[in-house]
C-alpha cells in the first residue's frame, strides 16, 4: 500500500492535509517532530515524505539529508513558511523533489502525488 | 629764567613719555607716524627751551633753528597722522609737505642767515629774530599745512561716530589747543610783541592726547602709565635723594663724619636702591588694584560663569545665557553668538542680546574672510585693531562684516582645529575700549563655551540617538513579534485553504455526481463559487502573513536575493497599511533578471520606504488639488510607476510617482535625520531618508533624486548584481 508521511507542526496543517490525502486511498502517517519522523521513515519506508522544515527536533533539512541516505526511494516534499532562496537550493541539492511555500493549495499537493505516481495525474 | 624754558622744558618731557608709551605699545602704522610727530614736538619744545636760555646770537640762532625745524616736522607729521586716522589717502600732498619741511630744514641749517637773522631782545630775556621774506614764506606753508590738517580732521569729527567719533574730538580738541598755543609763539618775528605764554597749550595738547590715549585709544594704556608713573617717582626717589642729601646735608655731614661724608651718602643709596624694587612692586600693585577695581570685579564674574557653563546641557538655554550674562557684565550695546552649521556650511546666528540695535545677519558664509581671518589667527579680532592697522582688501572687508555685525570684537570659540563658533561683542556703553585683559578672559570663556557647547551638541545628539535606537528596537521588536504572528496566521490560513481545497475536490465532486434538484444544484454551484472564494482569500492572507515573517530577519546577513522576492514582499507588507491600488502602482522588471547581493529585509526597507513615500506623496497633491492649492487640468490619478532592469553590473530602478513633489529647499534637505515634510500627525512612521540612503550605501549601491513641486518625485537606484550567480 502507498504511504505518505506528513512532518508537521501545525496540528491544522496536519489535520486538513491527512484527511485530503487518506481519502484519496493512501495510508497516512503524521508526525510533529523531525526524530519521530525520521523513525517512522526508515520503519515504513513511505513513497513520500511531505516535510516542514521549521519543525522541533531535528531540522527538516536534516530530516531530508538522513532520508535520502537510509531510503533513497523516498521521494520529499518540502513545505516551508520561510522565504528564503537558499533554503531551496539547499533542498533541491540534497534531492528534495520539490519546494512549497505555505501557502500552498492542494492543486499543489495534488500534482506532487501524481508527480510520485501515487494518483493519476489529472 | 622766563616762562618760554619752562614750556619748552614742559613740552619735551611731556612728549618724551608719550612717545616712549607710543613707542612700546603702539602697533599700528597710526601710531608710527605718531609717535614722529610727537618727536618733533619734542624738538620743538626742546628748541623753546635752548631759545630761552640763550644769551648770545649765535645760541639763540641755533636754539630757535632746533624749534623751527620741530615746527616744520610738526606740520608735516600732523597732517600725515590725520591722513590716516581718518583713512584719507592723500600720498601726493603728504610727499609735497615733507619735501616742503626737507626743503626748509636744509635752508635753516645750511643758509640759516636767510631764514633766521636780525636779533633783538624782548621781554627781558629772550632773543627773538626779524622775520625774513624766507621766514615769512615758510611761516604761510605751515599755517596752511595746519589749517589743513585741523579742517580734514574736523570734516571726519563730523561725519565719525561711536569710539571713534570720541577720538576724533579728543585729537581735535587736543590739536587746535596746541596750534593756537604754539604757532603765535613765532609773533614777535612779525613785530607783534605777544610774550609767549601760548606755548603752554602745546604741552597741554600732549596731556589731551595722551589722556584720550589712557581712555579711548590703546587697549590697556593706563595700566601702562600708572607703570611708566611710579616706576619714574620711585627712580627719582632714589636717585633724587642723595642728591638733595648732598646739596643740603652735606656740611652737616662733613660735622661729624669729617672728609668721608659720602660714605653716608653711599649707604643711604644703597639701601633705597635695593628697597626700590620692593617699593616700586608694592605700589605697583596697589595703583593696579585701584585702576583695575571695577574690570577685576567683572573678570571674576566672567571667570565664575565660564565654570559654571558645563553644567548646562541644553544648547538653547546655555547660549542665551552666555550672551545675556556678558552683556550685563561687560555692559555691551549688543552682543550674539553664532554657531557652524556643518550641513549648511555656514555660521547660524544663534542667540542675541538687543535686538533692535543689533543689524546683525542671520548667517555667516562659512567661505566669509573674517571666518578665514578667525581660522588663521585663531584670536579676538578688535575691530579698533583692524582700523588701525595698515590695511589690504581682505582687512577691508572684514572690517565691513564687523560693521555689519555690529561688533567691536569678535572673539572666536574653538574645539582642536574646529572653529565652533564665535561671539560678536558690539561696544562697551561706557565708550571704552576692551582691555587686553578683557581679551584674555573673554579668551578664556570662549574656550569653556565651547566645550559647553560642544557638549550640549552631544547630549542632544545623544539623544536623539537614544530616539533612534528606541525607535528601532521597537521596530525589531514588532519585527520579531510580528514574524511569529505572520507563521501562525500564514499557517492557520493554509490550513483553511487546504479544508476549503479539499471540501472542492472531494465531497462538493461527490456531490455533484448525485442527482440533484435544479434548486439544489444552485447551491451547490453557490458553495463551490463561496468556497474557492474563501481559498483564493486564504492564500492571499497566508501570502501577505508570510511577508511580515521577512521582519525578524537579521540585519547582519547578506546573500543573493531574487528581485520579485524584495518587490513582492514589499507590496504586501504595503497592502497591509493601504490600498495599493489607490496609488495606481505599476511595477515592471524582467522576471528572470540576476540576483541581488543583499539583505532581503533590508532591501524590501527601501521600496518599502520610497512606495509608502510615494503613496504619501499622491495623496498630499489630491488634497492640495481639493484644497485648490495647486491646480490641476485633468482630474488627477496617481500613479506610481516601479520600473527595474539589470544593466552593466547593476540592477538600475527608477521609483516614479506623479506625486506632490519636493520644493529644492526641501530636496537640501532630505537626507537629514528627523527631516520630513509629512504633517506631525504621519511623522515617525517611516525610517527616513537617512536611513535608506544608508542602507543603499551599505549595499554599495547609490541612489539618487529628482523632484518638481507639484509634479512628482523620482527615486533612481543602483543595487549591484551578487557575484556568484546560484542556479535554481
Amino acid at each position: 500500500m502507498n504511504t505518505v508521511l506528513i512532518v508537521e507542526d501545525e496540528p491544522a496543517i496536519i489535520k486538513s492535509l491527512g484527511n485530503f490525502i487518506s481519502r484519496l486511498g493512501i495510508s497516512v502517517l503524521m508526525s510533529d517532530n523531525g526524530n519521530e519522523a525520521l523513525t517512522l521513515i526508515k520503519q515504513h519506508r513511505p513513497q513520500l515524505v511531505i516535510l516542514d522544515i521549521n519543525i522541533p527536533g531535528l531540522k527538516g533539512l536534516d530530516v531530508l539529508k538522513e532520508t535520502k541516505k537510509a531510503v533513497p526511494q523516498t521521494k520529499v516534499a518540502i513545505i516551508t513558511g520561510d522565504i528564503a532562496e537558499e533554503l531551496r537550493e539547499e533542498a533541491f541539492q540534497n534531492g528534495a523533489l520539490t519546494f512549497l511555500n505555505k501557502p500552498f493549495t492542494l492543486q499543489d499537493i495534488q500534482k506532487v502525488l501524481a508527480d510520485c505516481g501515487l494518483i493519476k495525474a489529472k | 629764567m622766563n616762562l618760554l624754558i619752562i614750556s619748552g622744558l614742559l613740552i619735551a618731557s611731556t612728549s618724551l613719555v608719550l612717545i616712549f608709551i607710543l613707542l612700546v605699545y603702539g602697533r599700528s602704522n597710526l601710531h608710527k607716524v605718531w609717535t614722529l610727530f610727537n618727536l618733533a614736538v619734542f624738538i620743538w619744545g626742546l628748541g623753546c627751551f635752548l631759545a630761552g636760555k640763550a644769551n648770545n646770537t649765535s645760541l639763540a640762532t641755533f636754539a630757535w633753528a632746533v624749534a623751527c625745524i620741530g615746527g616744520y616736522f610738526i606740520a608735516a607729521f600732523c597732517y600725515h597722522t590725520i591722513c590716516i586716522f581718518c583713512g584719507l589717502k592723500r600720498k601726493k600732498t603728504i610727499i609735497t609737505f615733507y619735501s616742503f619741511a626737507l626743503l626748509f630744514l636744509f635752508l635753516t641749517t645750511v643758509t640759516h642767515k636767510l631764514v633766521l637773522a636780525n636779533w633783538r631782545i624782548l621781554f627781558g630775556s629772550i632773543y627773538y629774530n626779524r622775520a625774513t621774506p624766507i621766514y615769512t614764506l615758510i611761516y604761510i606753508e605751515w599755517i596752511t599745512v595746519v589749517l589743513l590738517s585741523n579742517y580734514e580732521l574736523f570734516r571726519y569729527l563730523r561725519k565719525s561716530k561711536g569710539i571713534k567719533r570720541t577720538q576724533s574730538l579728543y585729537l581735535f580738541i587736543g590739536l587746535i589747543i596746541g596750534f593756537i598755543g604754539g604757532g603765535p609763539t613765532l609773533f614777535p618775528a612779525f613785530g607783534i610783541n605777544l610774550y609767549p605764554f601760548g606755548n603752554f597749550g602745546v604741552a597741554l595738547y600732549i596731556l589731551i592726547g595722551t589722556y584720550a590715549i589712557l581712555r579711548y585709544r590703546l587697549l590697556d594704556i593706563d595700566v601702562v602709565v600708572t607703570r611708566a608713573g611710579i616706576f619714574a617717582f620711585v627712580y627719582i626717589l632714589i636717585l633724587g635723594f642723595p642728591f638733595a642729601l648732598i646739596k643740603w646735608f652735606k656740611p652737616i655731614l662733613m660735622q661729624y663724619l669729617g672728609s668721608n661724608w659720602w660714605v653716608a651718602i653711599l649707604i643711604f643709596g644703597m639701601v633705597l636702591a635695593s628697597g626700590g624694587p620692593f617699593l616700586y612692586m608694592f605700589l605697583q600693585r596697589r595703583a593696579t588694584a585701584y585702576l583695575l577695581r571695577e574690570d577685576r570685579r567683572t573678570h571674576e564674574l566672567l571667570m565664575k560663569a565660564s565654570k559654571g557653563l558645563a553644567n548646562i546641557r541644553e544648547l538653547k538655554r546655555l547660549i542665551n545665557l552666555i550672551v545675556s550674562f556678558i552683556t550685563r557684565t561687560l555692559h555691551t550695546t549688543n552682543s550674539a553668538i553664532y554657531l557652524m552649521e556643518k550641513e549648511e556650511a555656514v555660521y547660524k546666528l544663534e542667540a542675541v542680546r538687543f535686538k533692535n540695535r543689533f543689524q546683525g545677519l542671520q548667517s555667516i558664509d562659512a567661505k566669509d574672510p573674517l571666518i578665514k581671518f578667525l581660522l588663521e589667527s585663531r584670536n579676538p579680532i578688535v575691530l579698533e585693531e583692524l582700523r588701525v592697522t595698515k590695511q589690504n582688501g581682505e582687512l577691508r572687508s572684514i572690517e565691513t562684516q564687523m560693521n555689519n555685525l555690529s561688533a567691536a570684537v569678535i572673539i572666536p570659540s574653538f574645539i582642536e582645529e574646529t572653529l565652533l563658533g564665535f561671539l560678536v561683542l558690539g561696544e562697551k556703553k561706557s565708550g571704552r575700549m576692551y582691555t587686553s585683559d578683557d581679551l584674555a578672559v573673554l579668551s578664556v570663556l570662549s574656550n569653556q563655551a565651547a566645550l559647553a557647547i560642544e557638549n550640549a551638541i552631544f547630549y542632544e545628539e545623544q539623544g536623539k540617538t537614544l530616539a533612534q535606537q528606541f525607535h528601532e528596537h521597537r521596530l525589531r521588536s514588532l519585527g520579531k513579534m510580528g514574524s511569529g504572528i505572520g507563521h501562525q496566521i500564514n499557517n492557520r490560513f493554509n490550513a483553511i485553504a487546504m479544508i476549503g481545497g479539499s471540501c472542492l475536490i472531494s465531497e462538493l465532486e461527490d456531490l455533484k455526481k448525485t442527482p440533484l434538484s435544479d434548486e439544489q444544484k444552485n447551491d451547490v454551484e453557490t458553495l463551490e463559487k463561496n468556497l474557492n472564494e474563501i481559498v483564493q482569500e486564504c492564500l492571499r492572507g497566508g501570502n501577505i502573513a508570510r511577508s511580515l515573517t521577512q521582519f525578524s530577519r537579521t540585519y547582519e546577513e547578506f546573500k543573493p536575493v531574487k528581485f520579485n522576492e524584495i518587490i513582492d514582499g514589499t507590496i504586501n507588507l504595503l497592502s497591509c497599511k493601504f490600498n495599493t491600488e489607490e496609488m495606481g502602482l505599476n511595477v515592471e522588471y524582467p522576471e528572470d533578471g540576476p540576483l541581488i547581493l543583499g539583505n532581503l529585509a533590508l532591501l524590501q526597507d527601501i521600496f518599502f520606504n520610497h512606495l509608502d513615500n510615494a503613496h504619501d506623496a499622491c495623496m498630499a497633491k489630491r488634497e492640495e488639488i481639493k484644497n485648490g492649492n495647486l491646480k490641476s487640468e485633468q482630474p488627477y490619478r496617481p500613479q506610481v510607476k516601479v520600473s527595474a532592469h539589470p544593466q552593466s553590473g547593476s540592477w538600475h530602478i527608477e521609483i516614479e510617482d506623479n506625486g506632490i513633489g519636493m520644493t529644492e529647499e526641501q530636496l537640501d534637505q532630505i537626507f537629514i535625520p528627523f527631516f520630513t515634510t509629512k504633517a506631525t500627525s504621519e511623522k515617525g512612521t517611516g525610517l527616513g531618508l537617512s536611513i535608506i540612503k544608508k542602507i543603499i550605501d551599505a549595499h554599495k549601491g547609490t541612489m539618487q533624486v529628482r523632484s518638481k513641486y507639484g509634479e512628482g518625485t523620482t527615486f533612481m537606484i543602483t543595487l549591484p548584481i551578487a557575484k556568484t550567480e546560484v542556479t535554481t
